[in-house]
């Protein structure tokens, strides 16, 4: 299973709530606030743990259709600065995560032996219909490419508890994806 | 205390505003309006509504509270809940 998500470094600086205690109670367990003092650089912290809760939030809402908010529930370990281990209830999910001055951009999986095919950009621009469309685009793109067919016979629907789903010709795919979006950048996750 | 439903969705309306990615969405916004799903707010903007709503309301939202609050519905519910005990 994959699950990724991207994180415009510029643009979550630009809301000030993290800077607020009450936000780290929120969102992180006392070791991972531990994690984000201790570290050279507090503000990618947040945002490296973050991206690693919410790309493993993503595999397991996949795997177990059931949604909810509760950051802090979600227990991150870092093994290295980028690579990771997320704990959801009694699931285990890996993590590796690559470090920009710009960005932060985390995928998720459960096992290293996954075939996963994955990639980040840069958007002309923040409005949400852009970053919606250029995402979609670049996926379907990549998917026509690795499946030998036209970009124009795919279509991805999200299912209720907002899970992208690939469809060929109409046709449910088994190809498990995610796509993230956040600020000036995009990017997804395809097992193969 | 309490507050009458529509009292409480126009306050809320106010506080969820600046998030929203999904105008159209947010004119129709009712009870089952998921704020993910159907107003395209970024999860990280989530946290800042519980914060936001808690300023506003002057209440504390527990961390198992926050995990309802993914809907208009679930962050109504808690809301009254937390206004009740005040």
């Amino acid at each position: 299973m994959i699950g990724n998500d991207i994180i415009d470094l510029k643009f979550a600086s630009s809301s000030p709530n993290w800077r607020r205690d009450r936000f780290m109670d929120k969102v992180f367990s006392a070791k991972e606030q531990k994690i984000i003092s201790d570290s050279l650089d507090p503000f990618q912290t947040i945002w490296l743990l973050w991206s690693m809760k919410e790309s493993a939030y993503k595999i397991y809402v996949r795997q177990h259709s059931k949604k909810f908010f509760a950051p802090a529930k979600v227990k991150c370990n870092l093994l290295t600065s980028n690579d990771g281990i997320v704990e959801i209830f009694h699931e285990t999910y890996k993590t590796n995560t690559t470090i920009d001055n710009d960005y932060i951009y985390t995928i998720a999986f459960n096992d290293s032996s996954e075939n996963i095919i994955s990639n980040c950009f840069k958007l002309e621009n923040a409005t949400y219909s852009n970053q919606h469309f250029t995402s979609y685009q670049n996926l379907l793109y990549a998917i026509a490419e690795l499946e030998n067919v036209t970009a124009t016979s795919l279509v991805i629907k999200k299912d209720e508890f907002g899970i992208p789903i690939l469809y060929c010709n109409n046709q449910a795919q088994n190809i498990p994806l995610s796509i993230t979006h956040h600020g000036h950048f995009g990017g997804y996750a395809i097992l193969k | 205390m309490n507050m009458k439903p529509e009292e409480l969705i126009a306050k809320l309306k106010k506080i969820i505003m600046p998030y929203v990615q999904d105008e159209e969405a947010f004119k129709k916004l009712s009870s089952e309006t998921d704020f993910i799903r159907d107003l395209k707010i970024n999860s990280a903007n989530l946290v800042d509504i519980i914060l936001d709503v808690e300023d506003e309301f002057n209440i504390k939202i527990e961390n198992d509270d926050m995990e309802k609050m993914i809907s208009v519905e679930g962050a109504m519910g808690i809301i009254n809940t937390r206004l009740e005990e005040e």
